[in-house]
């Protein structure tokens, strides 16, 4: 008997919890912000920016870019799945984590929208 | 050399720590190795640096079972399933055994690996490419067969579709490290309450040598190598849905399981480091810091990877048996249930260090859906939804 008010109790609590947990996440949309208010408050948070490539390289796994808005620069690492077709000089809109290397930021991208 | 030896020395110590400690994943460690590398490349190389990144990775594919098996947490989506039939043993006096097991997997992935090499050197670019486009299908026939396999149909699809559902959403929020209270939660903390609910006494636990047929190690090596050679290489895929579609395909009893799950988290370390050195993806943090710290990974490299992995596993054999037998002396004469309560505060602390209140907000959800199998009465495998469901769709749509 017991196992079953524990049952019902969990059932409820699971249901109700995980679609307030799919609001937060459907209306927690990461918002566009600027290079310059990027800081280590932000580090491991998704950020989302949008700016223009000024230079591109590639390392065994990733395609590492460089972009720039007109706050200031940020480097972008961006796992090697499909071959990318972005050039210096194409404006991007990026959304990643931000993490920190050698002291400086970057920002770890998951989805790029030109 | 010298250079060398030290390097996989102190990879393995980083490795005991993350091993052991639950919620800390080789991820954060080399994340914090990557932030002092300008410090170590003044004085070292970065193939150095490497070598000790991929013994570091190696050791906690070993040692991450003990908290699995011993304190029903698991720290990664790899070894949250080893919990289940890990913790069964341990209730039977086995604990010692279920480690055994796994130790036995991961050492054979660890030569599986190396002689599979020169033909995934050679075949992966072409095999990678013609996969790619059917995982999802498979995925989702595995979920299907797998749902279907049970008594209780419905409750096994409702579980399967609301961790799913809570996964992508928890997946989606904006939280430091999502997976931490996601797996902590439905595999660890849920495990505890009804450990705590049903009184749970931990029996003498027995070091004997391990009495699994020759046959049932056979067969999880080949599910092993025909599966997660190929599915930990894809992005969104690790080794627990590996484990997965392995035991569906294959039959295995509780002992052949752990030795799959053992294999498939080293197996998919080892394929990790031919991967980028054959297709140039990176599949987990480990080879995107060694991406980062070398300007081209040569063959002559990935030897020296797969050699320091090898002398890794050697040790990592002996830590892991001799830490397991003081695992099983210890556990018998703490209070399992005192044991489970403080489990259960640290993986809260922990939480709650990672992720703020929106992860413990996520612990406490996924603690009460973590416990619906056991109520139910269906397999917990079904929670596996959280990780399944999201790369399903990542791949269909």
């Amino acid at each position: 008997m017991q196992d079953k008010n524990l049952f019902k109790f969990s059932l409820i609590i699971s249901v109700i919890g995980t679609f307030l947990i799919l609001l937060i996440s459907e209306y927690s949309e990461v918002e566009l912000t600027e290079i310059k208010n990027l800081d280590k408050n932000n580090l491991e948070t998704r950020v989302k920016i949008l700016g223009t490539v000024i230079s591109a390289q590639e390392t065994p796994g990733l395609y590492i870019l460089k972009i720039k808005d007109s706050s200031g620069t940020i480097p972008l690492v961006i796992f090697k799945e499909d071959p990318i077709n972005i050039e210096r000089g194409t404006k991007i809109e990026v959304t990643g984590k931000l993490t920190e290397y050698k002291n400086e930021l970057e920002i770890l991208v998951e989805k790029i929208e030109k | 050399m010298i250079q060398e030896i030290i390097a996989v020395l102190i990879g393995i110590i980083g490795g005991i720590f993350s091993g052991l400690t639950p919620g800390i994943h080789t991820n954060l460690l080399v994340t914090l190795l990557f932030s002092i590398s300008p410090f170590l490349l003044t004085f070292t190389s970065p193939l150095i640096i490497s070598v000790l990144i991929v013994s570091m990775a190696i050791t906690h594919t070993f040692l991450n079972v003990l908290p699995a098996v011993y304190l029903g947490a698991p720290d990664s989506e790899g070894n949250s399933l080893a919990v289940l039939p890990g913790h069964r043993m341990l209730l039977q006096g086995k604990g010692y055994e279920a480690v055994t097991l796994t130790v036995l997997g991961s050492f054979l992935a660890i030569i599986l690996g190396i002689m599979l090499t020169p033909l995934l050197l050679k075949f992966l670019p072409a095999l990678y490419s013609s996969i790619k486009n059917y995982i999802g299908y498979l995925l989702l026939t595995i979920s299907i067969y797998m749902i279907f396999r049970e008594r209780k149909k419905f409750w096994s699809f409702f579980i399967f579709m609301l961790a799913g559902i809570f996964g992508m959403s928890v997946l989606n929020l904006n939280l430091k490290e999502p997976l931490f209270p996601l797996l902590s939660s439905l595999f660890g903390v849920a495990g505890l309450l009804i450990s705590l609910k049903d009184n749970v006494k931990i029996p003498q636990q027995l070091i004997t040598k391990t009495d699994i047929p020759k046959m049932e190690v056979a067969k999880a090596m080949s599910s092993a190598g025909i599966v997660g050679t190929f599915v930990s290489l894809m992005p969104g895929l690790g080794p627990a849905q590996a484990a997965i579609i392995g035991s569906q395909i294959i039959r295995l009893s509780d002992k052949g399981f752990l030795v799959l799950v053992g294999s498939l988290e080293t197996l998919g370390m080892i394929t990790s480091f031919i991967a980028i050195t054959s297709i140039q993806k990176a599949r987990n943090g480990a080879v995107v810091v060694i991406s980062r710290l070398m300007e081209t990974i040569t063959q002559k490299d990935l030897f020296l990877f797969l050699a320091a992995a090898f002398i890794t596993g050697l040790i990592a054999i002996f830590l892991s048996l001799n830490l397991a037998k003081i695992f099983s002396k210890l556990i018998t004469k703490i209070n399992y249930q005192k044991l489970c309560i403080s489990i259960i505060i640290l993986i809260i602390g922990m939480c709650f260090w990672l992720s703020s209140f929106l992860g413990l907000f996520v612990l406490v959800i996924g603690s009460f859906i973590g416990m619906l199998p056991s109520l139910v009465g269906i397999g917990k495998n079904h929670l596996m939804g959280c990780l399944l469901l999201p790369v399903i769709l990542f791949f269909l749509l």
